[in-house]
């Protein structure tokens, strides 16, 4: 699988990127700005664009921090203190991508209409609410797999469906020019999560 | 590909006004996302933490200090390597980059196949195995921001949530036949958590990768704009 990867890598080519005046605005960017587009209004608050990527990646690194500490470890808390077998804990991961895909593209939608901040606001305070949850039923010794699992897979799911929003913010308020440089800063909220 | 140029899944979101048609570097990335979906769904989810604490546990019982170390090391590595690396990109261009990632690819491919299938001591596994991890971690660093850079770079300013959505489905979809493959496989074999079982997954996966090198369709990807 990864060997076809490897030499799809060969293929992207920078001519084929669009240049600057390419990208006109239009469509999702329902936060306005200012005439000379340094300003945005987001939720009813003034924010410098150039201070747009900094506040993402301040809430993606600690967003990060917090969740690497449990989401890696969740398969062997399923296998060691749930109890469940193999291919239970599989049928887990194969419904995960689901709910996620299922959340992704209601996320998208809901955007459109209410703004990708305030959307992006909503699933993770709904995310957070879940984690916290899943942590007192196991406090509480409720290791029932029929109430732990759907409260997992829907905390995963939502967590995880505003990526495309994220990422859309990011890159519309970044410029060209330093672009890979800001991708590349992603890499220390993914140690904290230590990958998916 | 077909499915997302005939504007299936604008459909189930919603679609930017202006255009379906986009750089190659999107299609390209979306396929490579395809790929990736599939394959970490396979060997990096559960049954990669799974072998590496039955490996551990085997060896001196800090079994779960071990997955934590074995996993870390591809994070570290990678945390070193993007950050430089998304500056030399930014500066002297993406696809240069992106082909050096390319290769680092490779050689992480050839070590972890023989971190798993050579018949060497479990304490020498777990070295090859995170000696296996930091060439992933990096080459993944090198790789990953200049490509989403360059994905960023080819979309027009405000058709971004769109293809973003379309590239998170390229990647999560396929992540739903590596647990499949792993469920047929757990109920015909022994549904148990044992080294043996876990093992022949592992094979079973690295076997199948070699596969689409038979694939050429995937390298003809065209139709700029």
């Amino acid at each position: 699988m990864e060997i076809p990867a490897a030499f799809l890598a060969f293929a992207l080519q920078d001519k084929w990127a669009l240049l600057e005046e390419e990208e006109i605005p239009h469509a999702d960017c329902n936060e306005s700005m200012d005439e000379e587009g340094s300003v945005s209004h987001i939720c009813g608050y003034k924010v410098s664009k150039s201070s747009i990527p900094y506040i993402l990646f301040v809430g993606d690194l600690l967003t990060a921090l917090g969740s690497g500490m449990t989401v890696k470890f969740f398969p062997l808390f399923f296998k060691n203190e749930v109890g469940l077998s193999p291919s239970s804990v599989q049928a887990i991961y194969m419904v995960v991508p689901l709910a996620m895909l299922a959340c992704t593209m209601l996320a998208q939608k809901i955007s459109v209409s209410f703004g990708r901040l305030q959307t992006i606001i909503a699933a993770k305070t709904s995310g957070i609410f879940l984690l916290v949850s899943l942590a007192l039923l196991e406090y509480d010794h409720m290791k029932n797999a029929a109430i732990i699992v759907p409260v997992y897979v829907a905390r995963t799911a939502i967590m995880n469906c505003t990526y495309p929003l994220d990422e859309s913010i990011l890159m519309d308020n970044v410029p060209k020019e330093t672009r890979a440089r800001w991708k590349a800063l992603e890499s220390v909220s993914a140690f904290g999560w230590c990958g998916r | 590909m077909k499915l997302l140029r005939r504007g299936a899944l604008s459909t189930l979101v919603s679609k930017p006004e202006s255009r379906i048609m986009v750089s190659t570097n999107v299609y390209v990335t979306i396929a490579l996302c395809l790929i990736w979906g599939l394959a970490d769904s396979i060997w990096t989810g559960t049954v990669l933490a799974a072998w590496i604490f039955q490996l551990a546990d085997d060896e001196d019982g800090h079994a779960n200090s071990v997955v934590g170390m074995v996993e870390a090391a591809m994070g570290l590595s990678s945390l070193f390597t993007a950050i430089p690396v998304g500056y030399l990109a930014d500066k002297y261009g993406r696809s240069p980059i992106c082909k050096v990632g390319g290769i680092g690819f490779l050689v992480a491919v050839a070590i972890t196949v023989y971190a798993i299938e050579a018949s060497v001591s479990t304490h020498q596994s777990l070295v090859l195995l995170t000696i296996a991890m930091s060439v992933w971690g990096v080459s993944g660093g090198i790789f990953n921001g200049p490509m989403q850079a360059l994905f960023a770079d080819s979309i027009p300013k405000g058709d971004r949530s769109y293809w973003y959505t379309a590239l998170m489905v390229a990647y999560t979809l396929p992540s739903v036949i590596g647990p499949l493959v792993a469920i047929l496989l757990f109920r015909t074999y022994g549904d148990n958590w044992t080294l043996d079982q876990i093992k022949r997954f592992l094979l079973l996966d690295w076997y199948w990768k070699f596969l689409p090198l038979f694939w050429p369709s995937l390298f003809k990807i065209s139709g700029r704009y």
